[in-house]
């Protein structure tokens, strides 16, 4: 596609990447540089697309075959400073989150004493931040890195709270 | 600073937090909307540490019940044939009161397919979940049945890895007859046998070891159950992926396992929707198929030492789960496309806000949603203001929050308090999605779940829909029928 828009909790941003003849790089994690992708990438099942792109961040969207959807939200440097995740079972979480995972899991293995059955978590710390929810399944989560966070940007402007 | 103190089993641990009593950053793991909850309580930090202001109450020894004279609904007592006892009490798991809150608790019994007479094993205090579908048992409970595994043509026998937002399920799945009350599957159904002996051959796979955050439920203690009974709005606990064996970017579901061979699980191929862990409501007989009716009776502050309701099968088929006329319904979302946050949720709109991640379960032990205007807790996992508030909000449709809205009142009470009690059931027990610290970029989740609370003191109907199996997501067909929806009324 050449263009394609997103609507984004009452934002529509549009995709303004054209043109670029980049080979489409494998998924990046949470806090890894990944390069832009073409623009003309198909948005069909499984294909990655960038689907928004602003001054200060460029959104890519990998639509899985069951309709999930796992988002990576790059710096103008190409670094991913925020991922989110609506899916239809717990995402792979140790690919997304990259070199941060072991702290989530530290984290994650501490609520786990707490037993029974948990659908809320969150993980805040001076660099890492992790919201996870899931409930009949389907799950749904942010997580980024303090220091990456683009300057001036809102939570709010990704759709999160 | 907070401090995080984990009361368990009257065992009081420090939460192992960076920075703990001192200034500095701040490092912070919160979660709600469960199992066993004291846990993150304060009671024994206000307790111990601050004795000159105490917050325990009178204990509290009421027992209530499903009212029976002057019942508006006189129908659905004992003996019908769709009624079963559910109740909110202690687990089965060695803890005494306040270990346990809220958690809702049925028997089931579980059947071995084509046995004259039937072999059968009766299990307590199954944990009553309408925010996940299938039956799952401690394997120790059924080991005795034989129950024949979950077999695709030419593979190994089929094993589950279930995971929560954190924690989670392994085991064998297996072919059993489900009986709820008075009413039985009408053919096996594959459940899933929680693996509970730390010495059995086939044990988690590395992948469900980290989707389970390497803490497999496995014992009644850490479940707070015998086991799960999923009766959520679908009938199946997966779809496309399952069905087409396409795991891509998420954790394996479904593995055939076989400790004779290396590795000893791998991924099962693409599944028929008959082998997946069921719905055990979706596959009783017609009328009592699409859907349940719980029915609590009231609880008032500062709780009830146990709240006996009923579970009714069947919605608006018979006389008993008919939706009266006064009932207020709401429908899930099921725009998974459009609306990801709404899909199988409802919306609901507090102070302003609107939560599109929001649905009634009673497999969450309180009411759970963020509101920076009320006081925590000392633990900040529940809500302690001074005194009961007394608040509102509105429940609307998924898909689109407009149609619909319902008003709500509830009660947030102090929940230290109501913990100091030796009651297990809390109509005031609310608490924060885990909530943000102050320091910016500071976002929570859009959830807003409406645990037990909400269903003391009414007759609340949840239906059950069927996936379509042979959904393309691209194409946007429906994925569900009928539309799921939830009602509920006055007692």
């Amino acid at each position: 596609m050449t263009s394609s828009s997103l609507r984004l909790r009452g934002l529509t941003v549009a995709a303004v990447w054209v043109g670029c003849a980049v080979q489409m790089p494998a998924q990046a994690a949470l806090g890894e540089m990944r390069s832009l992708p073409a623009a003309s990438a198909p948005a069909s099942t499984g294909a990655q697309r960038s689907v928004a792109a602003m001054a200060r961040y460029t959104v890519q969207e990998d639509l899985r075959p069951d309709g999930s959807r796992v988002r990576e939200y790059l710096a103008p440097d190409g670094r991913v400073f925020a991922v989110s995740w609506n899916t239809l079972y717990k995402p792979n979480l140790s690919v997304m989150l990259g070199q941060s995972f072991p702290t989530y899991a530290t984290a994650a293995q501490q609520a786990a004493l707490r037993g029974g059955i948990q659908r809320q978590f969150r993980h805040d710390n001076s660099e890492l931040v992790v919201v996870s929810t899931g409930h009949l399944n389907v799950f749904s989560g942010h997580a980024y890195l303090r220091s990456l966070w683009p300057q001036g940007l809102s939570p709010q402007a990704l759709g999160w709270e | 600073m907070r401090c995080g103190w984990l009361r368990w089993g009257g065992l009081a641990l420090v939460l192992a937090m960076a920075g703990c009593g001192g200034g500095g950053d701040s490092t912070e793991t919160t979660v709600s909307g469960s199992g066993l909850n004291a846990l993150g309580l304060s009671p024994a930090v206000s307790l111990s540490e601050d004795p000159a202001n105490p917050t325990k109450q009178t204990p509290v020894t009421t027992n209530v019940t499903v009212p029976t004279t002057g019942n508006p609904d006189p129908t659905d007592t004992s003996g019908l044939p769709n009624t079963l006892r559910v109740v909110v009490e202690d687990g089965p798991h060695g803890f005494q009161f306040s270990a346990n809150a809220n958690i809702l608790y049925a028997t089931v019994t579980v059947c071995k397919p084509n046995t004259t007479p039937a072999v059968c094993q009766e299990i307590d205090h199954v944990q009553v979940d309408t925010g996940s579908v299938g039956l799952r048992v401690l394997a120790s409970k059924v080991r005795s049945l034989n129950l024949d595994p979950v077999l695709l043509s030419g593979t190994d026998p089929t094993w589950e890895c279930y995971p929560f937002v954190i924690g989670g399920l392994w085991g064998q799945t297996a072919m059993a007859n489900v009986t709820l009350g008075p009413q039985t599957t009408t053919s096996p159904i594959p459940i899933q046998m929680i693996e509970d002996d730390p010495n059995a051959a086939i044990q988690a796979t590395s992948g469900c070891q980290t989707a389970t955050d390497n803490h497999i439920l496995s014992s009644a203690a850490a479940l707070g159950s015998n086991g799960i009974l999923g009766i959520g709005a679908t009938d199946i606990d997966c779809g496309y992926s399952c069905i087409a064996g396409d795991y891509t970017g998420t954790y394996v579901q479904y593995y055939n396992c076989n400790a004779a061979t290396t590795p000893i699980c791998s991924a099962a191929p693409a599944m028929g929707a008959n082998y997946l862990t069921r719905n055990p409501v979706d596959a009783l007989p017609t009328p009592y198929n699409n859907g349940v009716v719980l029915k609590m009776p009231a609880v008032t502050n500062p709780g009830a030492a146990t709240a006996t309701g009923v579970l009714i099968l069947g919605v608006g088929t018979v006389a008993n789960n008919m939706v009266p006329g006064n009932a207020q319904r709401v429908y899930l979302g099921t725009d998974y496309t459009n609306h990801p946050d709404s899909y199988l949720r409802a919306t609901t709109r507090f102070n302003g806000v609107d939560f599109l991640d929001s649905y009634l379960d009673t497999g969450t032990n309180g009411l759970f949603f963020t509101d920076s205007s009320i006081t925590r807790c000392t633990a900040n996992v529940w809500y302690c203001p001074a005194s009961v508030l007394n608040v509102s909000a509105t429940i609307s449709d998924g898909d689109n929050p407009t149609l619909n809205p319902v008003g709500v009142n509830f009660q947030i009470g102090n929940a230290e308090a109501l913990f100091s009690t030796n009651n297990t059931a809390f109509s005031g027990a609310a608490g924060p999605t885990p909530p943000p610290t102050s320091s910016a970029p500071a976002t929570t989740a859009k959830t807003f779940a409406w645990g037990m609370p909400f269903f003391y003191g009414r007759k609340v109907y949840l239906t059950v829909s069927r996936l379509n199996t042979t959904h393309n997501p691209s194409a946007n067909t429906p994925p569900l029928s009928p539309p799921p929806w939830n009602a509920w009324a006055p007692l």
